[in-house]
């Protein structure tokens, strides 16, 4: 079991985590079309940065994390590439959910 | 280092080692962007910076372009009162932005020479910033600058050529 502080820690990670996602998702009403998808990657690797913390980030998490980490700023500089990119985590996380029981 | 070094030197950095930057160095950082031309001279402009850990995080936390792990911001408002009194509409809507973007680029050229990296960023949400650095209304936030000093430098990207930038060139009659 969790002490309160590590909980309470937790609490204050995702409500970052929030910040961040909430402040994106204003940002993007105005910003490039691009950001959107970017925000989104970078949500989620965020999110199994944290889920890592709490033990419940498996092998395929802490992989997917790493390639989104090598990969996410091609939105900088390769449009093609970043889409590409996509294609290929929508491609792993799909075959994931193939080979995983309901 | 010649200026044209430097300016081909600067690169937008993320990723920095945990060495704090010095006190001395932030001053010359913001002597710097004094430095920088402004329209009328007007300067309606100020700056906050921030150095505490705890403080960067809530900043990055409402600012999703601040990436990385920067171990100072450089956060440039605009005075919108004082742009308006002396500049007007133009003043507070379009000039004293401009005067922050230069003053901005004046403190990453500077941070070149300190041995620093930087990034400009926009992507913040200013009400949020304005609410965590407890600013008085008339004082907006207009651009991050994110230091500290490099752990990875990123490759530079490809750059337009001369030829495809320069769209008329009207050439004296002794340039011919």
């Amino acid at each position: 079991m969790k002490g309160k502080v590590e909980e309470e820690k937790l609490g204050y990670e995702l409500l970052k985590l929030f910040c961040y996602m909430i402040t994106s998702a204003r940002g993007c009403v105005e910003e490039p079309k691009l950001y959107g998808p970017f925000r989104l990657i970078d949500s989620m690797e965020r999110l199994i940065s944290l889920l890592d913390t709490q033990g419940l980030a498996d092998d395929f998490l802490r992989k997917e994390q790493a390639k989104i980490e090598e990969n996410k700023y091609l939105v900088m500089q390769d449009a093609k590439g970043f889409t590409k990119f996509l294609d290929e985590l929508v491609i792993d996380f799909t075959q994931k959910l193939r080979e995983s029981a309901a | 280092m010649q200026v044209f070094d430097i300016i081909k030197k600067r690169r937008s950095v993320r990723f920095y080692t945990d060495k704090a930057i010095e006190e001395d160095k932030l001053k010359k950082l913001v002597e710097a962007a004094i430095w920088a031309p402004s329209a009328g001279n007007i300067h309606a402009w100020n700056i906050v910076i921030v150095q505490r850990k705890q403080d960067i995080e809530r900043i990055k936390a409402v600012s999703p372009g601040v990436l990385g792990n920067a171990t100072a911001l450089v956060i440039l408002c605009a005075d919108r009162e004082k742009a308006y009194d002396k500049g007007g509409e133009v003043g507070r809507d379009v000039l004293s932005i401009m005067d922050i973007a230069i003053a901005a680029q004046n403190i990453c050229l500077e941070a070149i020479e300190l041995g620093l990296g930087s990034c400009i960023i926009r992507s913040f949400n200013q009400a949020a910033v304005r609410e965590l650095l407890d600013l008085p209304k008339n004082i907006a936030p207009e651009l991050v600058v994110s230091l500290g000093y490099p752990r990875s430098i990123p490759n530079p990207p490809s750059r337009r050529t001369a030829e495809d930038t320069v769209i008329r060139w009207i050439k004296g009659e002794n340039d011919q």
